[in-house]
């Protein structure tokens, strides 16, 4: 009946893919005005050739093409890792996607700085990607242009990673690209002090304070490999002392190379020959951090006084559960600005919302924040008023931080949102091809291993909420740590005060 | 280099014969007034001497500008440097044309690969 019906409407088209000759014949009984371009050689092709212009129709599959077979993903992809005999360790993932992402992470940051070669880590994440051993910048360019490929370093306080993006077939050049630079980067004397130059104009440009809050905040409440600065301070920095740094840290056991949307064989196969000539020595220890928490306070004009108080997460990442109960909190917590367009999924249904930023309308911003390392960490609340509530704004910061740490405090229903929130951000954060590189590389430079989606997503649901106030009441022991940046920073209550608070 | 040819099995000895002697003939005039050879690179000729004398270590370019003022002293009094300074003298020495190469180089593979002109100033 559909058939007739199309018929009758005169489109002809399904019916002229499933027989020709009937759609020739249908043609000239409905007289169509379309030219259906016929590619059945005529008589006279045999004589004088089929024309030059006679392209293949489209209507028919090409004739001696190999279809490759049809994709399919019923099972979920695996992490497979192997390590080479030089310490380096290899993990991939085959997500699907005609994209790849390749990363080279190294268990090195500013936390193995020490006052002479501070700021180099910063250093090296600006001059990734330029001149090397093998390749000037500008050839670089060129052939991560060639292939369409993205570039990316990020440098931390305890990890490094440069990544590349690109299509799933140019994996060799991907690879290479990144060896090169991660491990063959050319530091002249002449470049060293160009790129310094830019560093320290843009820095001048950029250090506004709340641009920095967060640096003076580690500074504040470590003393030691924690507690150096992320940015470059304006220190002289010789070829010498980077390559001296580059080459003390970059050892075969702290070099992870992580792959998402490759085959694991192949991945090896490229990064064995590049990466061999790591040494498999441990490198140049951490410097050791020590918390100790402080008081920083900064009387610089602007509209807004912003205040941080942030408390020690003991065991950082590495107690597994602790830092996921903290993940929990956080989305517990949540908040935000108070001028947000809302929606659903926005958060405004958090701790913070509900109980501070609806209640008190001149709080500009309350956000709770997290810093975790891998063996300790720094969280707390970050909150910014106008003028004339600081002492009050902080009060408020102190109380919700006391009521997270109450047992009981924590009701039933918020709790489920967050922990289903939390595993939701989880996922939806893993569907990125990048993400999922990113995690693999940094999680075996913390653990060794890859905690998997499943196990992370059973032990964010197990949380309880004695768990969470256990959480926060031992975050609450701590030395406190108070950064506060704006006019009124000056008149809050002295840091004793606060101590006392929470004693 | 090139292939030989027929003609250069001939040219080639008497070529390398006479190289040894200019050589040793033009060390002889630098050793007069002190200077080594890539000391009369001239950046006011050259744009990529210009380039490379940025990149070599500033204690070079210092000890660089010595060298010319001390000649251009002797010059003035008509004078040559001492017997046994002139013994010390390494003329062929090179400080400058490493990076005097490099700098081509990029040049040469900046045209080839097609980015723009890295400056763009032009000779006095």
């Amino acid at each position: 009946m559909l058939r007739t019906a199309l018929q009758q409407s005169g489109r002809l088209l399904s019916d002229s893919l499933v027989a020709p000759r009937a759609a020739c014949a249908v043609q000239s009984r409905y007289g169509s005005s379309v030219a259906l371009p016929s590619n059945e050689p005529g008589f006279f092709a045999s004589l004088f050739g089929a024309p030059a212009n006679s392209a293949p129709s489209m209507r028919e599959p090409l004739t001696g093409v190999e279809t490759p077979p049809e994709v399919t993903y019923d099972k979920a992809p695996v992490t497979e890792m192997t390590t080479l005999s030089n310490g380096v360790r290899i993990v991939s993932e085959n997500t699907p996607g005609p994209t790849a992402t390749v990363g080279v992470y190294i268990d090195v940051g500013s936390k193995y700085e020490n006052p002479q070669n501070g700021g180099v880590t910063h250093f090296l994440e600006r001059t990734a990607f330029k001149d090397t051993a093998h390749r000037t910048h500008l050839s670089f360019t060129r052939e991560a242009e060639a292939i369409g490929a993205n570039f990316m370093a990020a440098g931390g306080r305890e990890q490094m990673s440069y990544t590349a993006t690109g299509i799933k077939t140019n994996l060799p050049q991907l690879v290479e690209l990144l060896a090169d630079t991660a491990l063959y980067s050319k530091f002249t004397p002449y470049n060293v002090q160009i790129e310094l130059a830019a560093m320290a104009r843009e820095l001048k440009a950029e250090a506004k304070p709340e641009l920095l809050v967060n640096e003076w905040l580690h500074q504040v409440a470590y003393k030691g490999g924690l507690g150096q600065s992320y940015l470059w301070n304006g220190s002289a920095l010789d070829p010498e002392i980077i390559v001296d740094f580059v080459e003390a840290n970059h050892t075969g056991p702290r070099v992870v190379i992580a792959a998402s949307g490759v085959e694991h064989k192949a991945l090896v196969g490229l990064s064995e020959r590049l990466f061999a000539d790591l040494p498999a020595t441990a490198g140049q220890p951490a410097v050791p951090s020590q918390y100790e928490g402080g008081d920083h306070r900064v009387n610089y004009p602007q509209a807004f006084t912003q205040v941080l108080l942030g408390f020690e997460v003991a065991g950082g990442w590495r107690d597994v559960k602790n830092s996921i109960a903290m993940s929990v909190m956080v989305t517990l917590m949540g908040g935000g600005s108070s001028f947000s367009a809302g929606g659903p999924g926005k958060g405004m249904h958090s701790r913070l919302y509900t109980r501070v930023l609806q209640r008190y309308g001149w709080m500009e911003e309350c956000t709770m924040f997290q810093s975790i390392h891998n063996d300790t960490g720094l969280a707390g609340i970050a909150a910014s008023c106008s003028a004339g509530k600081a002492p009050e704004m902080l009060e408020i910061v102190q109380k919700e931080l006391r009521a997270i740490a109450t047992k009981g405090a924590i009701g039933e229903a918020e709790l489920e949102r967050a922990k289903k929130s939390t595993v939701s951000n989880v996922l939806m954060a893993l569907e990125s091809s990048g993400v999922v590189c990113d995690d693999m590389g940094r999680q075996i430079l913390t653990f060794g291993q890859r905690i998997s989606v499943e196990d992370m997503k059973s032990t964010i649901e197990k949380i309880t909420a004695n768990d969470i106030a256990a959480c926060a009441a031992a975050m609450l022991k701590s030395k406190p740590t108070l950064v506060s940046v704006g006019p009124e920073a000056l008149s809050l209550p002295p840091y004793a005060e606060v101590c006392k608070a929470f004693a | 280099m090139s292939k030989p040819s027929v003609l250069s099995k001939f040219t080639q000895p008497l070529f390398e014969w006479a190289a040894v002697r200019y050589q040793a003939m033009v060390g002889k005039e630098l050793k007069k007034y002190g200077l080594r050879h890539d000391d009369l690179l001239d950046p006011t000729m050259d744009l990529d001497v210009r380039e490379a004398l940025k990149r070599i270590p500033q204690a070079e370019i210092e000890a660089r500008n010595q060298r010319i003022k001390r000649a251009m002293d002797l010059s003035m009094k008509h004078k040559y440097l001492d017997k046994e300074m002139q013994a010390k003298q390494t003329p062929f020495k090179s400080y400058l044309l490493n990076d005097l190469q490099q700098v081509q180089t990029e040049n040469h593979e900046r045209a080839t690969l097609g980015g723009k002109a890295k400056y763009n100033r032009q000779l006095p």
